[in-house]
């Protein structure tokens, strides 16, 4: 009853904040306006009488982003939930095994070398955000074909670093004036330049990552015990923590490669789904995905509407994400963790 | 059920985690259906490994291992602990997850690929919590409980595996002078009312004579006796393999305990 109570109300939630994202911003769109210019749209009736591309900015504009902000949003809260679960570590984001770092680089490298080549930043993102990760898991196996978790952890935060000083050659080689600042910002994550072709293919990777975790979330309370207790309950550890590493980096390297590092929202997300509903899996991973589009369409909205320019959504995550996670660490400190 | 059936079987076991260094030298050993044994050693005498080993976790042993008449190499992960539930000397929870979760993580070995607990699972969770009296703390947070009630937890988590081998890994180690006795007991209880094979390392000699039917005494990774409590455990046999002079002595009810007087 509980568990349909808290999926009643995240649902609710998310519809009254998708309404006021599509209203908002620094054109407004009455919300009366824009339910009967979708409802024109989808039931193929008469557009109503439109201001000035109010149709233009809501269908081409707004709802694509609001789309894929969701999508982000989710698979970074999901994916954040999945790596604590895995690694049985309060502090870990699903950028972990440095897939952020390495896809920076990535991003970098085709900015400045292959600048004006179509989708070459995506594809350059994505390869250096999986090679970082197959690099952490080359350097953490084991001679025994055995992963162990902390020497996962260890050797993401090993290729993290050097992927981040690799960075710092490629804004020292960049041109200041361009490049530089192109890369510091798509470091800094950003939705703005989202139409419905570049949903593609984000709309299909993420929800394909996504239904998984939810039907496997029930093996991650045991993955979480531990390799020893795990193994002795039945479980083979090394396959399912390979199955679900591979879904998280799979959702969060092609949105990473889409719209840059958007960070916080996988290392706080999950703690506040846990204070919502409890420890159990089953509960906080589908929580967490809810949580995460939540909260990154508010962070989003700010960043588009709280000033005429627009604010990296990456720093106003940090920003209001921070003092968040403050205020639910000291209300509940021992739920938390422990 | 069969009661004459070997449950476990060993033969010629060898296992090192560093070449050069054995840490078991050929175990030969053969344990009965419904039998309850009592693995008595020091540390480091390879009780644990043993254990491990009997559980699925040590690969790489020489040797033959033969859980129910199966070879443990040809068996599969879950199918291992559908036959053998091993109960830790202690668990570190990280996640508080409530108790009635905790007990429930038990059922995963019978699970089907995209199974998840139902409500039958849910039932012999139930069951195991009341015959292990863990039922009063089922929707408190495990990590609340306390070390007595946290093992009676682990014990149900064990039942809830509904193997048929019950292994112990010094199930009364860190507990108090009461919860030792309430330990050893329900087990002993359980043992016999379910016909559970029971194995468990113990490092008082008078609790295995008080708990077990056969002991198996091990040192330095071999298996040096082997027999009815009562009739291995002598002075001679605490000096020679555990350093302590001990003084045997019968209890007022004629019982035979040890008094530990000395370290050698």
């Amino acid at each position: 009853m509980r568990r349909l109570g808290i999926f009643f109300i995240c649902c609710t939630v998310l519809i009254i904040a998708v309404a006021l994202s599509l209203n908002l911003g620094n054109f407004r769109i009455p919300v009366a306006q824009v339910f009967r210019i979708i409802s024109a749209k989808l039931f193929n009736t008469a557009m109503p009488e439109i201001e000035k591309y109010q149709d233009v900015v809501l269908l081409s504009l707004r709802l694509p982003r609001i789309i894929m902000v969701l999508l982000i949003g989710s698979s970074l809260g999901i994916s954040g939930a999945v790596s604590q679960g895995i690694f049985r570590n309060p502090l870990v984001s699903p950028f972990i095994l440095g897939i952020s770092s390495g896809a920076s680089f990535g991003a970098g490298v085709a900015m400045i070398f292959f600048s004006g080549l179509p989708f070459m930043v995506d594809l350059g993102a994505a390869i250096g955000g999986f090679g970082a990760v197959l690099a952490a898991f080359l350097i953490a196996r084991s001679p025994g074909g055995f992963t162990p978790r902390l020497s996962l952890v260890l050797s993401g935060v090993i290729v993290s670093s050097f992927f981040t000083s690799m960075v710092g050659i490629i804004k020292y080689l960049a041109d200041s004036d361009s490049q530089l600042p192109a890369l510091t910002f798509w470091m800094m994550g950003s939705f703005a330049s989202i139409d419905w072709a570049s949903l593609d293919p984000v709309i299909y990777i993420i929800p394909l990552c996504m239904l998984p975790m939810v039907i496997f979330s029930w093996y991650l309370n045991i993955l979480s015990l531990g390799d020893r207790e795990a193994m002795l309950l039945g479980m083979n550890v090394e396959r399912w923590k390979m199955f679900f590493i591979a879904l998280v980096v799979i959702a969060i390297g092609s949105g990473v490669a889409r719209c840059g590092v958007i960070g916080w929202v996988g290392l706080v997300i999950p703690h506040i789904a846990r204070a919502i509903s409890g420890p159990n899996h089953r509960d906080v991973v589908p929580l967490s995905a809810f949580l995460g589009a939540i909260f990154l369409l508010i962070a989003d909205n700010l960043a588009r509407s709280a000033t005429s320019g627009e604010i990296p959504v990456g720093i106003v995550t940090a920003i209001i994400g921070t003092p968040f996670f403050v205020y639910f660490l000291r209300k509940r400190e021992v739920a938390l963790w422990n | 059920m069969e009661l004459n059936r070997p449950a476990i079987s060993l033969e010629d076991l060898h296992f090192s985690y560093i070449s050069d260094q054995p840490v078991l030298k050929g175990i030969n050993l053969s344990v009965k259906v419904g039998e309850k044994v009592a693995v008595l050693g020091r540390n480091g005498a390879g009780k644990t490994t043993l254990f491990s080993i009997l559980s699925g976790i040590n690969h790489g042993y020489q040797g033959k291992v033969t859980l129910a008449g199966r070879e443990l190499k040809q068996m599969s992960r879950a199918g291992i602990s559908q036959q053998v539930a091993l109960v830790p000397q202690k668990h570190e929870p990280l996640f508080p997850y409530l108790t009635r979760d905790f007990i429930l993580m038990g059922r995963f070995c019978s699970m089907g690929l995209f199974g998840s607990p139902g409500s039958e699972d849910l039932k012999i969770v139930e069951e195991a919590a009341a015959e292990t009296g863990a039922a009063p703390f089922l929707d408190r947070p495990y990590s609340t409980l306390s070390g007595g009630e946290m093992q009676l937890v682990l014990i149900a988590r064990a039942l809830a595996q509904q193997s048929e081998i019950l292994v112990l890994d010094e199930p009364n180690t860190h507990l108090d002078y009461r919860n030792r006795f309430l330990v050893l007991d329900l087990v002993r209880k359980l043992a016999e009312a379910r016909q559970m094979t029971l194995i468990m390392s113990l490092h008082d000699p008078n609790d295995v004579i008080q708990f077990a039917e056969r002991v198996v005494v091990m040192h330095e990774g071999r298996i040096v006796a082997d027999g009815r409590p009562v009739e291995v455990i002598d002075e001679a046999l605490l000096a020679e393999y555990f350093g302590i002079r001990a003084v045997a002595m019968k209890n007022a009810a004629g019982n035979l305990i040890f008094k530990a007087v000395e370290a050698l």
